[in-house]
């Protein structure tokens, strides 16, 4: 039995690697990633999965299951964090988050459909789409960080502009009418990046918060941690009940271990550089990370 | 019974070091970065 499930928790590849290789590589990512993500306050998940994929050759499925793992305990302390200082809108919480579970087991059947039916069983075609999507993904995120639009204050936003309703108030930003559908859509599109790519989104997620929902920048932080958070779990168990397993336990623990550590790392290195172009940096290392995964995709 | 067992662990042990590895570590970075900046 425990056997059993030592072999379902941990998933056989084709790897050029060791097993020790893959932990210590790993281990390196995890710890790269981190160092970026507290040096600019950010997830770092959309640079996990494309990272694994094009250097220790994790395939992309498994990669993006572990990574989705990885997610749940990056997120679980700062959700609750953020619940005991009330930093999270609770009612958009709740719809965001439902949409996100949904969109999660959603985007993990949209995989299979690329596997099976896209790419018809043929694994080097199935690689390549997942890839072309991680340069488009990257380029998003390059884009958004770079630009960082801004709103303007005292306009209604698109979420009180659309007329779907029903409607929710959303006092704590001193929102009121915005569309549920437009929220429930919106969790949707997050669960299908986690459930598909392995990748939070929240980067994405943050602007869409703040400007198409019109949450304050502190309560974005945390709804966009609560979201994420279902949306990892519901893709964790998703991807946990499928035949052959698709979420390896010795790859999300090598990366969140050194991945925390990376982090506050990377929190220390933010403190000593201040500056307010440094977010704009950050669209240099996914554009640094498209062009590997561009390069691994030519070749 | 091992499917169930087996997802239990993916979502619970990334849950459990996530919930104990933080706070221990922003303890520690809070203690570093005192120590750092009384030795100045």
């Amino acid at each position: 039995m425990i056997s059993d499930i030592l072999a379902y928790v941990s998933p056989a590849f084709d790897s050029s690697l060791s097993g020790a290789v893959s932990i210590v590589l790993l281990s390196g990512i995890g710890l790269a990633v981190g160092i970026v993500a507290g040096l600019f306050g950010v997830g770092g998940g959309f640079l996990l999965v494309p990272l694994m994929n094009v250097l220790i050759g994790i395939p992309m499925e498994i990669a993006a299951g572990s990574a989705t793992c990885y997610i749940i305990g990056t997120s679980s302390s700062g959700v609750m964090k953020h619940l005991r200082n009330k930093n999270v809108e609770i009612r958009a919480a709740l719809f965001l988050g439902g949409g996100s579970i949904f969109g999660a087991v959603m985007g993990d059947i949209l995989q299979d459909f690329f596997i099976v039916t896209v790419a018809g069983g043929n694994r080097e075609l199935f690689e390549k789409i997942m890839q072309g999507g991680f340069v488009i993904l990257l380029a998003l995120i390059a884009w958004v960080m770079y630009r960082t639009p801004k709103g303007k204050e005292g306009q209604k936003t698109l979420l009180q502009r659309l007329t779907i309703g029903p409607y929710v108030d959303l006092p704590l930003s001193s929102r009121y009418r915005v569309s549920i559908p437009g929220l429930v859509m919106i969790g949707v599109f997050g669960g299908i990046l986690t459930g598909l790519m392995g990748v939070s989104g929240g980067v994405l997620f943050m602007p869409i918060l703040t400007l198409g929902v019109g949450l304050l920048p502190h309560l974005a932080v945390g709804t966009s941690l609560a979201v994420v958070f279902t949306a990892s779990v519901a893709a964790v168990i998703k991807k946990g009940i499928s035949s052959p397993g698709k979420v390896s336990l010795p790859i999300a623990v090598s990366l969140l271990v050194a991945g925390t550590i990376g982090v506050r790392i990377g929190m220390f290195l933010a403190s000593k550089i201040t500056g307010s172009t440094l977010k704009k940096y950050f669209s240099l290392v996914a554009v640094a990370a498209g062009i590997m995964v561009l390069l691994k995709l030519a070749l | 019974m091992v499917k169930a067992v087996s997802v239990m662990l993916l979502v619970f042990v990334p849950l459990i070091i996530g919930v104990v590895m933080n706070p221990v570590l922003d303890t520690l970075f809070k203690i570093f970065q005192k120590r750092t900046a009384d030795d100045k």
